[in-house]
């Protein structure tokens, strides 16, 4: 059975997170924090998305001395529209809805 | 216990640390960017143990990465590899059923199957022709749905090499398939044993301890020396030292049936047919009667078959031969004329056909008793050999070896030459049961790889995009 690209209850979350605040930049512990997901999953949803373009990344310095450069993550402008898409339909099919993980996406 | 709880977390600390170090060593370089995103994040996390558990994720990395390097080469090599081992399974099996029959009926049915392959392959090209032709018209409106992502790519894989395993059996249960198909022919010996009267419960104990028979034909002959037609003596009947033996050799053996036991000579293949019915065939030129098929009105007389050669004895003569054991002579009255044309569905080991009171008579109570078996060629060697060791005087025929010869069921020609243990065996040409086998095979075949074929596309197997 064919699945439409990063319609995963988990990449779902990531898309509606970011969609939140869209010209936001997002680190990596927050989002998982925030979702809920680990760095497990987190982190080749992120790939994914970078590979598709979806998502734009940078690294920033540290904001106290002796810490290392993060990374950063959020939506490129072609990403926000079809995530957009993607969560309304998830949201709509319910095809994202889990016990214990809605209250994360907020 | 403050203190203990700090020594905990700088080791866990510690270890997630190495573990990333190990990860950074082990994944692919094209990550490196991503592992060093994920451990900078660690100076952003409270606690060892969360630590440790942030970098535990790291792990997919290395498995992400592999994972897709995995699927690709079996996206890549998968259907090599099945189509590979089809096709060595498809000649494996070809050439050991050559090598099993030797007989060209294989061969043109391989050709004919070959045909039917390319045919199929000829079909596939086109499809895939014409759906890369619509598949390119329909591009541009597909270019703002993003591609999709096909799911559950290893289940089919799966299926496709299961596909295999039906080949293999086939592969490894033909050859005694096929075997068993001959050796339940109605009517087709395998082979034949001819044995001394004396000797015939040694050679029934044999065949009853051999599994691969699935049953035999007993018939009682003797040899006799054939003196005369109507009281002309044969030299002058026939000219040339040739003919003379030929006719010879075919009054030279009787073979019995128990007519007033329901046992007759099938007319199948010996130029009897049904229809004939108690007229008989007729195509004497005018120089005998219409002939007839011997039944049990014939029991306890001198009425005999023989095979219609044109020149004589025809319907109606008289045979005189001679007891080869007591020298007496008798007269055998002929009421038919068979034609032997090569497919007899019973074995002949003497071409002069007659109720067994006959044979008893001549062979002056001491008949040789026949035996045509139906056996699995595989056996076959086995069994002669063995039955040559219990009964030395057999005389052992391998009906397999030239069933369209002239001479192959000829009594008085045991042919050790043309090799009754020859292993080189060929079974008579079954093309029906054969094509059928065929077909059903390469039909099985071409279903097993258009089903794992269909599966694949459905699930995008072969064609799924890399990310």
């Amino acid at each position: 059975m064919a699945r439409q690209p990063n319609t995963s209850p988990q990449t779902l979350r990531v898309l509606r997170l970011l969609l939140e605040e869209p010209t936001a930049w997002h680190y990596g512990y927050e989002i998982s924090q925030r979702t809920r997901l680990s760095s497990g999953t987190l982190y080749p949803i992120l790939i994914r998305l970078a590979d598709q373009g979806w998502l734009e990344t940078r690294w920033v310095e540290p904001q106290r001395q002796g810490r290392p450069a993060r990374h950063t993550y959020r939506l490129t402008q072609v990403g926000p529209r079809a995530a957009a898409a993607l969560a309304t339909r998830g949201q709509e099919e319910g095809t994202v809805r889990r016990p214990g993980a809605q209250g994360a996406t907020g | 216990m403050r203190q203990i709880r700090a020594l905990f977390d700088r080791m866990a600390t510690l270890a997630a640390l190495r573990l990333l170090a190990w990860i950074a060593q082990r994944v692919d370089p094209a990550q490196q960017l991503w592992l060093e995103a994920l451990r900078a994040e660690l100076a952003a996390i409270d606690g060892g143990f969360a630590r440790l558990v942030w970098a535990v994720g790291g792990l997919r990395l290395i498995w992400f990465e592999r994972r897709q390097h995995v699927v690709n080469a079996t996206y890549r090599y998968g259907p090599v590899l099945l189509h590979g081992l089809e096709a060595a399974l498809f000649v494996g099996l070809t050439w050991s059923l050559i090598q099993h029959y030797g007989t060209l009926v294989v061969l043109l049915l391989e050709m004919a199957g070959l045909d039917l392959v390319v045919v199929v392959l000829v079909l596939i090209t086109l499809g895939h022709v014409m759906r890369r032709r619509v598949s390119t018209r329909r591009e541009p409106r597909h270019l703002d749905p993003p591609p999709e992502r096909r799911v559950r790519p290893l289940l089919p894989l799966v299926l496709s090499v299961l596909s295999l395993a039906p080949l293999l059996v086939l592969w490894l249960s033909a050859p005694a398939a096929l075997n068993q198909l001959l050796a339940q022919q109605e009517g087709l010996a395998t082979a034949g044993v001819v044995v001394r009267s004396t000797d015939h419960h040694t050679a029934e104990a044999v065949f009853d301890q051999t599994g691969s028979l699935s049953h035999s034909e007993v018939y009682l002959t003797t040899q006799v020396k054939p003196l005369a037609v109507n009281g002309v003596p044969l030299v002058q009947l026939r000219q040339s030292t040739d003919d003379l033996q030929t006719l010879v050799n075919e009054l030279t053996g009787i073979q019995g049936y128990d007519l007033a036991g329901g046992q007759f000579p099938a007319g199948t293949g010996m130029g009897f047919a049904p229809e004939w019915g108690a007229t008989g065939y007729s195509d004497t030129g005018g120089n005998g009667l219409p002939g007839r098929l011997l039944d049990t009105h014939d029991a306890g007389t001198f009425n005999v078959l023989i095979p219609r050669d044109g020149y004589g004895p025809f319907n109606g003569d008289t045979i005189t031969v001679q007891s080869l054991i007591t020298g007496q002579t008798f007269g055998l009255h002929v009421v038919g004329e068979y034609v032997p044309d090569g497919s007899a569905t019973q074995p002949l080991f003497g071409r002069v056909l007659a109720d067994d009171s006959v044979v008893q008579t001549l062979s002056f109570g001491h008949p040789s008793y026949a035996y045509g078996l139906h056996l699995d060629v595989n056996q076959l060697q086995m069994v002669f050999e063995r039955l040559h060791t219990r009964v030395p005087t057999a005389q052992l025929y391998n009906f397999l070896t030239d069933p369209t010869g002239p001479d192959y069921t000829l009594f008085t020609d045991p042919d050790p030459a043309g090799g009754f243990l020859d292993s080189n065996i060929n079974p008579p040409p079954h093309l029906g049961e054969v094509a059928i086998f065929w077909a059903e095979l390469l039909a099985m075949i071409i279903v097993l790889n258009w089903g794992a074929r269909t599966l694949r596309d459905h699930s995008g197997l072969w064609n799924r995009r890399k990310g």
